[in-house]
C-alpha cells in the first residue's frame, strides 16, 4: 500500500524523542485533530438544536447565520467569556483536572480513527481494544467531576455513570469482539480493508447476523456517551445537569465537545466495524487512490458517521429516560445473552463460509423487505392512533 | 419454554414500540413545517385579530369615536389619571372628531402610566371605549408611549399644536355660546315681562 503521508513520518522519525518532535506532532496531528473536534461539535450542537426543534415542529436557531449555522459559535465565544467559578468547598485539583481526563478520553481515540486510506494517525493494531480502553476512561473523569463539585445531585450523577459504566461495557465489549472474529484483526484500518468491494462486502451485510450485532453495538455506545434514553449522569430534570452542574465557561464547554466528539467516535467506530468505513461501496469509486482517493474516502467516511451522529439524536428526542434499574436491565439480562448467542453465530458463519461474500445481496432485498414492512406499520399505526386521539392543535 | 417466549416477545414489543417511536417522530420530522409553532417574533408579527388572545385580553386601548359624549367618567374613574380629554358642544371646531352633537378636539391615553385595569372601560354610559388586542406598542421615548385615540397613533406634537388653535377657537366659541345663551336668556325673559305687561293692561281694560 502506497502511503501519501509518508512525508509526516518522516519528520516525526527525524525529531525522535527530541523536543522539536514533540512540536512537530503536535503542529502536524494534534492540532487539526482538535479543530476536527472542535468542528464536529459545532456542527453536532446545531444539527441536535435542528433535529430536535423540527421533531417538535419548531424552528430552532434562525437567526445567526443562514438558519442558525453560527449559533454555536456564538454561544461558544459566549462561553470562553464567561467566569469560571469554582465552588466554595470543591476539590480544586480534581475539579480543574476532570474535564480535561473527560476530553482526553475522547481526543486520544481519534489518534487510531481511519479518515481514509492511508489518513491514520497511528495504525495500531490493537485499534479497536485501544478505543475500547481510553473510552472507559472517560467513566473516570465523570466520577471526578461529580466529587470534585461537592454537590450531592453531581454525585448522584457520578455515582450513575459508574453504574451504567459496569452495564454496558460488556455487551460493547463482545459486540467489538464479533466485529474483530468477522474482520480477523483488531486494527481499523485492516479491519475496513477487509469490507473492500461492493455495497455487499461490509460486514452488515455480509454476514447474517451482524445487522443484530450493530443493533446490540449502537445501544450500548449510545450509553457510553450518556445519551437518551441513557443520560442518567446528567438527567436534567432529575439532578439539574448531573455531573457538571458546578461547571461553568470554558470547562462546561470542554464536557460538552467531549460529549459530541464521544458521539463521533463511536460511530466512526460503528461505521469502520459495520458499514465499510471509507469505502462507499462502489468499487470504482474506491480505487481511485492517490490524495483525491484519500479527500473522497475521507468525505464518506465522516460523512457515515455523521449519519450515525444524526440517529443518536433522532433516537434522543423520540424515546424517554429510563430509570437505573431499567438499564441495568437492559444491558445484563437483554444485551449480554444476545450478544453472547450472536458472537457464537457470527464466529459459526465466519467459520463456514469465510470469504462469502454475495449473501450480502440477500440480506439487503431482506432489509428493503423490512424496512417497507416496518414503514407500512407506522403509517397504520399513525393512522389509527390520528383517528382515535384528536390531539390538542395550537392555531396561530 | 414459556419464559423464553416471554423474553424475546418483550424483546419484540419493545424493538416494535421503538420502530413505532422513531416513524412517528420522523414523520414530524419531515413535515414539521405543517404544524408549525414557532413564531420569529421581531421579524413577523402575529395578526392581533386572530384567535391567538383570549377575546377579553386588556391590551391597548381602541375608542369608537362617533358614540363618545365627552362626559369625562372614564377620566374621572383611572385611577392613575392617565386619560385627557378636551372637545365641546359649542360649536364645529376645525379639524377636530365630528361627533354626534360633541366635538372631541382631544382623546390621549399616557400608556406610560396606564395599568391596564379596565376600569376605563366599565362605567362609560356608551361602551365606547375598550380594550383591545394589541400589546405590542413598545417605542425608542417616552412620548411615543402616550397614544392619541382619535387617531389611533402615537401622540405627536403636530396633534399638540392642533389642540393648542382649537383651545382657542373654544374660547371663542364658549364666548359665542354665552353670549347667545344670554341674549336669549335676555330676549324671553324680555318677551315674558312684556306677555305679563299685557295681561296687566288687560286685567285693566276688564276691572
Amino acid at each position: 500500500m502506497p502511503n501519501q503521508f509518508t512525508f509526516v513520518r518522516d519528520i516525526l522519525d527525524l525529531g525522535g524523542d527530541s523536543f522539536w518532535g514533540f512540536v512537530a506532532a503536535i503542529a502536524v496531528w494534534a492540532a487539526p485533530i482538535t479543530g476536527f473536534v472542535s468542528l464536529i461539535g459545532l456542527v453536532a450542537v446545531w444539527l441536535e438544536r435542528k433535529i430536535s426543534a423540527h421533531i417538535q415542529c419548531r424552528l430552532g436557531p434562525m437567526e445567526v447565520g443562514p438558519h442558525g449555522l453560527l449559533q454555536t459559535l456564538a454561544d461558544g465565544i459566549k462561553l470562553l467569556g464567561k467566569e469560571d467559578l469554582v465552588p466554595d468547598k470543591a476539590d480544586r485539583v480534581l475539579f480543574a483536572l476532570a474535564p480535561m481526563i473527560v476530553f482526553a478520553a475522547t481526543y486520544v481515540s481519534f489518534a487510531v480513527l481511519p479518515f481514509s486510506q492511508d489518513g491514520v494517525i497511528v495504525d495500531l493494531n490493537i485499534g479497536i481494544f485501544f478505543i475500547a480502553a481510553v473510552g472507559s476512561l472517560e467513566a473516570i473523569g465523570v466520577v471526578m467531576a461529580g466529587w470534585s463539585s461537592n454537590n450531592k445531585w453531581s454525585l448522584f450523577g457520578a455515582i450513575r455513570a459508574a453504574t451504567q459504566v459496569v452495564s454496558y461495557e460488556v455487551p460493547l465489549g463482545l459486540t467489538l469482539l464479533a466485529g474483530v472474529v468477522c474482520a480477523g484483526t483488531m486494527s481499523l484500518n485492516e479491519m475496513t480493508m477487509a469490507q473492500e468491494g461492493w455495497i455487499w462486502s461490509w460486514f452488515i451485510f455480509r454476514n447474517p447476523f451482524m445487522w443484530a450485532v450493530f443493533l446490540i453495538y449502537f445501544t450500548a455506545s449510545l450509553a457510553e456517551c450518556q445519551r437518551a434514553p441513557f443520560d442518567l449522569p446528567e438527567a436534567e430534570s432529575e439532578l439539574v445537569s448531573g455531573f457538571h452542574t458546578e461547571y461553568s465557561g470554558m470547562r462546561f464547554a470542554v464536557f460538552f465537545l467531549a460529549e459530541y466528539g464521544k458521539m463521533y467516535v463511536v460511530s466512526a467506530l460503528g461505521v469502520v466495524m459495520f458499514f465499510g468505513g471509507w469505502y462507499s461501496g462502489i468499487p470504482m469509486l474506491d480505487n481511485i487512490g492517490g490524495l483525491p482517493g484519500n479527500l473522497i474516502g475521507a468525505g464518506i467516511m465522516v460523512t457515515k458517521s455523521m449519519i450515525l451522529v444524526c440517529v443518536q439524536m433522532w433516537i434522543r428526542w423520540t424515546l424517554p429516560r429510563i430509570r437505573l434499574d431499567q438499564v441495568m436491565d437492559i444491558c445484563l439480562k437483554y444485551l449480554l445473552p444476545l450478544a453472547l448467542g450472536l458472537l457464537m453465530l457470527v464466529a459459526l458463519w465466519q467459520g463456514i463460509l469465510p470469504g462469502e461474500k454475495r449473501f450480502g445481496i440477500v440480506m439487503i432485498v431482506a432489509m428493503i423487505f423490512a424496512f417497507l414492512k416496518m414503514r407500512t406499520m407506522v403509517r397504520n399505526v399513525m393512522s389509527k392512533s390520528s383517528q382515535q386521539i384528536e390531539l390538542p392543535v395550537f392555531k396561530v | 419454554m414459556s419464559a423464553l417466549q416471554n423474553y424475546f416477545g418483550r424483546i419484540a414489543k419493545v424493538s416494535k414500540s421503538i420502530v413505532i417511536g422513531l416513524g412517528t417522530t420522523w414523520r414530524y420530522f419531515v413535515n414539521y413545517k405543517e404544524e408549525l409553532v414557532t413564531i420569529q417574533y421581531g421579524s413577523e408579527k402575529y395578526a392581533p385579530q386572530g384567535n391567538y388572545l383570549p377575546p377579553r385580553h386588556r391590551g391597548i386601548h381602541y375608542l369608537e369615536s362617533e358614540k363618545c359624549i365627552q362626559c369625562n367618567i372614564c377620566a374621572k374613574a383611572c385611577p392613575v389619571d392617565c386619560i385627557e380629554m378636551e372637545g365641546t358642544r359649542d360649536g364645529d371646531l376645525d379639524g377636530a372628531w365630528q361627533g354626534d352633537k360633541v366635538q372631541i378636539s382631544k382623546f390621549v391615553i399616557d400608556l406610560n402610566k396606564c395599568i391596564f385595569c379596565n376600569l376605563c372601560c366599565e362605567p362609560c354610559p356608551k361602551q365606547c371605549i375598550h380594550m383591545g388586542q394589541e400589546f405590542d406598542f413598545a417605542s425608542y421615548t417616552r412620548a411615543n408611549g402616550v397614544k392619541n385615540l382619535l387617531t389611533d397613533q402615537p401622540y405627536t406634537e403636530a396633534d399638540q399644536e392642533a389642540e393648542a388653535s382649537r383651545r382657542e377657537q373654544m374660547v371663542v366659541l364658549a364666548d359665542i355660546k354665552k353670549k347667545e345663551k344670554a341674549a336669549a336668556k335676555a330676549a324671553k325673559k324680555a318677551a315674558a315681562e312684556k306677555k305679563k305687561a299685557a295681561e296687566e293692561d288687560k286685567d285693566k281694560d276688564k276691572s
